[in-house]
């Protein structure tokens, strides 16, 4: 009954979340720094809401119901790869899109170099873990880091005027996709044998997210290759993200890498009718599963020690030089006004695929491990930080402007 | 002479409004392609879905019809039409339907 009930009150504060939140208030009359005064609800404030509904305060999504309400986190990973994979219709991409792939892939792999190096050693150090859980820690957080929230950005970007239109348009461009290398990388951490109790190889594992991601992407052009009415269309989506995203955590593969190869193959070999009608389902849900992620996420939370948190301000900073190291390197041959050498400050907002990162991990290892309760509490300290000051260093960066009232 | 203006709000209802006003022998069309208020200032914002957006793909977008109409009577066999058609445009969600009248002043001398 209290499964069914959390079930009932978790989907109503996603769908009213989803409405209500992702909003910019310019709050004219409150006096203060810029942030105060234009509040951009990013949805981050989910966390806590979750953090209050979880173990430590209300009780109400405890550790027990959680584990049933997993289903619906896999439902909601496979959503999101699915979603991520099928924008990726390489032959409807014009030059700009081309030309900043290879730059933005550069910066996010950076970026995981950054994190994931330094991290190998600091939770040996203070976890005490093995080789390999370091390593999963590691590159699960290079991962989560490398990404850039799209959502913020979307709402500065708005602001923007004359010149620095074009730098919001790159920087959007740079978020867009960057989200490549953590759907990989952390693709990759779940081929290791250690998340699969030492059986099979690297090489299996990879063969094998690779193959059901294929697999499941033509069976779904196939299908598709009928003329199917919206509500057949939606079974169809429904049963490749159920079946793709199930497969994928029964076998401890990461249902996002999955369901975003699934996505590729449907983006480039499906009739464009059904492409853009299976878009188009996909992309109403986007919110309202990332508020649930939010708030199922935040309930997982525990937060830990003094330790972790300090390894979370170790992590703010390396994703900080990172962004700016990677930035400049990858655009280091087009730094003109319009590209300022510290653009890396404009892509610090973050969210979005790290807390789905996150919440595939609580998915497929032991939630309260440590290695999956400090890359929880790094991850979520990082995000809500970061969303409380990339917004006005955006801002900034894009010289300064205010936003209007309507914007 | 009227300006017909048909609001389309269902993608795949478009080519049928077409082949309607085809029909009647309506020439001169222009299809418009928009999205809403309501979605440029709050849907807009993507969280996973950026990528989409960059390269224009194509949800919830409003096709606005403009047309010509010399005849105003032609707009009672419109409906009929675009009812068998399944556009129904009293439903606010299918689409909408509006005429106004317009001059189209010549030049002087002609």
């Amino acid at each position: 009954m209290k499964l069914v009930l959390a079930a009932a009150l978790v989907t109503a504060l996603a769908f009213a979340g989803a409405r209500f939140s992702f909003l910019h208030l310019s709050l004219s009359g409150v006096r203060g720094s810029l942030w105060m005064r234009n509040i951009l609800l990013t949805g981050t404030e989910f966390v806590f809401v979750g953090l209050l509904l979880g173990s430590p305060f209300l009780g109400i999504l405890d550790d027990m119901t959680l584990v049933g309400l997993a289903p619906i986190l896999g439902m909601g990973l496979s959503w999101i790869g699915l979603l991520f994979g099928i924008q990726w219709q390489v032959h409807r991409w014009d030059g700009v899109v081309r030309s900043g792939l290879v730059p933005a892939l550069v910066q996010a792999s950076v970026v995981t170099v950054i994190i994931a190096v330094p991290f190998f050693f600091l939770l040996r150090w203070s976890l005490d873990l093995s080789h390999a859980w370091c390593l999963v820690g590691a590159l699960t957080l290079g991962a989560a880091g490398s990404d850039t929230a799209q959502s913020a950005l979307a709402l500065v970007g708005r602001s923007a005027r004359g010149e620095s239109r074009a730098l919001a348009r790159l920087l959007r461009l740079v978020a867009d996709l960057d989200g490549l290398v953590a759907v990989a990388v952390f693709g990759a951490v779940c081929w290791l044998p250690v998340l699969h109790g030492d059986t099979g190889s690297v090489g299996l594992w990879a063969a094998l997210s690779v193959g059901l991601g294929v697999v499941m992407g033509l069976v779904v052009v196939a299908l598709t290759s009928y003329q199917l009415a919206e509500e057949e269309l939606l079974l169809v989506l429904l049963g490749t993200v159920f079946s793709g995203g199930g497969l994928a955590l029964y076998l401890s593969l990461s249902p996002l890498f999955v369901n975003a190869v699934t996505g590729a193959v449907v983006a480039n070999l499906a009739q464009k009718r059904v492409l853009t009608s299976l878009q188009s389902l996909l992309v109403r849900g986007d919110r309202s599963v990332y508020v649930l992620f939010l708030i199922l996420a935040g309930a997982q939370w525990h937060p830990s020690g003094w330790g972790v948190l300090s390894l979370a301000v170790a992590y703010l900073i390396l994703r900080t030089t990172g962004k700016l190291a990677g930035n400049w390197l990858a655009f280091r041959g087009v730094v003109t006004p319009a590209v300022p050498g510290r653009m890396g400050l404009g892509l610090l907002s973050h969210g979005g695929l790290a807390i789905a990162v996150v919440v595939n991990l609580q998915q497929i290892h032991d939630g309260s491990s440590p290695v999956v309760d400090a890359v929880t509490t790094i991850v979520l300290v990082g995000v809500v930080v970061s969303e409380l000051f990339s917004p006005s260093l955006a801002w900034r960066l894009l010289g300064g402007a205010r936003p209007s009232p309507l914007s | 002479m009227h300006i017909l203006l048909i609001f389309v709000y269902v993608d795949d209802l478009v080519d049928g409004v077409l082949e309607a006003l085809v029909e009647l022998e309506v020439t001169g069309v222009t299809v418009v392609e928009g999205a809403s208020m309501e979605r440029i200032l709050a849907d807009d914002v993507p969280i996973f879905s950026g990528l989409l957006q960059t390269i224009g793909g194509s949800h919830d977008k409003v096709r606005l019809v403009l047309a010509p109409l010399a005849d105003r009577s032609l707009v009672e066999p419109l409906f009929r039409l675009l009812a068998d058609i399944g556009a129904d445009m009293a439903d606010p969600a299918v689409g909408r339907l509006c005429l106004l009248p317009a001059e189209f002043p010549q030049p002087p001398g002609n």
